[in-house]
């Protein structure tokens, strides 16, 4: 009698196990392409020291991430050789005859309740550890510490940043009954944990992050018309930014200092790029035009605002200086080039580009003026680079769903997230702003 | 059975006081000629008959009454009958309430928001039904379809709306009747990604208020 209750009860845990991996896999990834030159790792799978199945494949994030950025090429599981799980138990050859660059070995090791992630990160070449680290991690925290570990690993090999471990915002649109109904989204970069802050039966668009990635500027139909609405991720916490203005308020973007937000407006007529001074709601005006001007970013210098105008007929690429000035054209090639922002260093840009009926995701070089198709999608639009700049993430099409998609910068791998349900898009990534 | 039988007295006295009272009903048939019961008609009819039926106006209780009913005045050497007045027939007007044109969506070629040739008479309409009806408020809804940046479509969906009302104005609708929202590509009405459902997706629709 006490083993049959024991047992129910164990299958139960069995049974919450499954469900909980289950609402954790509500989406797909798929990564594809081939990296240039990329960096050859193994990551090892981390043993684990614990009861039952382990809560997280730690070693298969790392892999997932590095190789989604297009400078790493990780090995497969079944070509490994061996699988040490310490430092000690590196033999250097065996790896250099697997051509391998680097190797990471470590653990994952139950402590109660709690969870303790330890691994190390070795040089094959120079037979000398790099890095390594012991992370204790509560159950919610370990994928995200597994993307920290990516990130250490990507900042010791390739001497900049990773941005593994942050957030990006999107919208999904679900049918119900026969409406849409909206919602805001934050999740991991990878599109796991993902949690609703806005849920809404009139549209939402045009998702911003404040520089400190602490809250969302976002446009909301919530009062049947487009207001531009502040949310503190936090707490939400939420504020109207402008509802004076008949027609358009909308297209937000915040300065780099987080102090002022650049939007459209349109009074009723044609819309044209302002600057909200939060501090005073003070506006200033940058463009008149009997054309559409929307679209604005901030250079990451706060000096320069580009947006999208069709004052030469169709839509494309303009540069306005942010406390007014001489508008500058940026973009002549082709039918339409749109939502441009600016990579975090400030050299390219971002865009829609459409052409022959496709839209797709482009980067422009602003040194050189050389411009690269990166996607191959028809109806790709929304793109927002990582904070390191590496990486961009996109809303496309899959059978009829908008899906969210991430493509390296030099447009060799490719990622996808499918969604189980709804469509999705409007991806913006958060910048580094505050750690979780 | 007391009550049975006082019931359906009662009953008869309201079918036969009735017509009127359920006179909702689009019956044009009472043209109650008034019949003389006998055999002589000493007294010409005094007034020339009017035409019509009885009209019946809409939610109205409208009780048409066969009034007068008069009795003979008799004497000894000829025997007449006094008719009395012939009655009035009421004309209850039937009016249909005048409802904005049924047409309500015009569409749009692709980037653009000139009102097409096609769409002209459908506008036309609306503008004069506005202008006619000075207390008719309208919401211009502009749409765009999902090619192209959800914030351009936005400014395109609401330069579609400012073009409608332009032409409303100008065909005679007063600018304080007319309100505009852009929804961009949010609120498509189809949701498939080709040309056929682009195309009525990229529309405006004429919401009348109050109704």
């Amino acid at each position: 009698m006490y083993n049959k209750q024991y047992l129910n009860f164990l299958s139960g845990l069995i049974l919450l196990f499954l469900s909980h991996s289950l609402m954790a896999n509500v989406i797909t990834i798929e990564i594809t392409g081939t990296p240039f030159n990329p960096i050859k790792i193994a990551v090892v799978p981390f043993q684990w020291q614990g009861q039952n199945l382990p809560p997280a494949e730690i070693a298969s994030i790392i892999t997932s991430d590095l190789y989604r950025s297009g400078r790493f090429n990780p090995i497969k599981e079944t070509e490994l050789t061996s699988k040490p799980v310490k430092g000690s138990e590196i033999v250097f050859a065996d790896w250099e005859k697997l051509d391998v660059d680097y190797v990471v070995v470590g653990q994952l090791n139950q402590r109660n309740s709690k969870y303790e992630i330890r691994f190390e990160l070795f040089d094959v070449f120079r037979g000398e550890q790099l890095s390594g680290y012991n992370i204790p991690s509560r159950t919610k925290q370990l994928r995200n510490n597994a993307h920290v570990i990516s990130d250490i690993i990507y900042e010791k090999i390739t001497g900049q940043k990773g941005d593994f471990a942050t957030q990006v915002a999107y919208v999904t649109a679900i049918k119900k009954q026969k409406q849409l109904q909206y919602s805001l989204h934050i999740a991991d970069s990878d599109g796991y944990n993902a949690q609703q802050i806005v849920i809404s039966d009139e549209p939402l668009l045009s998702p911003a992050w404040s520089p400190d990635a602490s809250k969302i500027a976002y446009v909301s139909y919530e009062d049947h018309r487009p207001l531009v609405y502040i949310q503190e991720t936090a707490t939400g916490k939420k504020k109207k930014v402008i509802s004076f203005f008949k027609g358009i308020n909308g297209a937000p973007a915040w300065s780099p200092d987080g102090k002022k937000l650049a939007l459209t407006l349109s009074q009723g007529d044609n819309p044209d790029i302002y600057i909200i001074d939060l501090a005073n709601n003070s506006r200033t005006r940058l463009t008149k035009s009997f054309a559409i001007d929307t679209e604005p970013a901030w250079s990451p210098d706060g000096r320069f605002i580009i947006f999208t105008s069709d004052r030469g007929g169709k839509p494309q690429l303009y540069r306005v200086p942010s406390i007014g000035g001489r508008i500058q054209r940026l973009t002549f090639d082709g039918e339409y080039n749109a939502r441009a922002s600016y990579s975090p260093n400030g050299q390219n840009i971002v865009m829609v580009r459409g052409e022959g009926g496709k839209f797709q995701i482009a980067v422009l070089d602003l040194g050189t003026g050389f411009l690269r198709i990166l996607t191959p999608g028809n109806l790709d639009e929304s793109p927002s680079f990582s904070p390191n700049g590496n990486m961009i993430i996109y809303a496309t099409e899959n059978q009829g769903k908008g899906i969210l998609a991430a493509v390296s910068l030099d447009g060799s791998v490719h990622q996808r997230l499918k969604l189980q349900q709804g469509s999705v898009r409007e991806p913006v990534w958060a910048p580094y702003g505050r750690s979780r | 059975m007391n009550q049975i039988k006082l019931l359906s007295t009662g009953l008869c006295v309201l079918v036969l006081s009735g017509c009127g009272l359920f006179g909702e009903k689009v019956e044009e048939t009472d043209i109650t000629e008034e019949t003389t019961q006998t055999q002589q008609q000493t007294t010409p009819s005094q007034e020339t008959t009017q035409p019509t039926g009885q009209q019946v106006q809409p939610q109205t209780n409208n009780v048409t009454t066969n009034n007068n009913g008069n009795t003979g005045q008799q004497s000894n050497n000829a025997v007449t009958q006094g008719l009395g007045n012939r009655p009035n027939t009421q004309l209850n007007e039937i009016k249909e309430p005048i409802t904005p044109p049924t047409e309500r969506t015009i569409y749009f070629d692709f980037d653009k928001s000139l009102v097409r040739s096609d769409m002209q008479n459908i506008l036309a309409k609306h503008a004069l039904y506005l202008s006619e009806n000075p207390r008719a408020t309208i919401v211009l809804e502009g749409h765009a379809d999902e090619r192209g940046t959800r914030e351009y479509n936005l400014a395109l969906g609401e330069r579609r709306a400012r073009a409608v009302k332009q032409v409303l104005i100008l065909q005679g609708a007063y600018a304080d009747q007319i309100e505009m929202v852009s929804y961009g590509e949010e609120k498509p009405v189809s949701l498939s990604h080709d040309d056929e459902s682009w195309a009525l997706n990229r529309r405006v629709e004429f919401v009348y208020q109050g109704q």
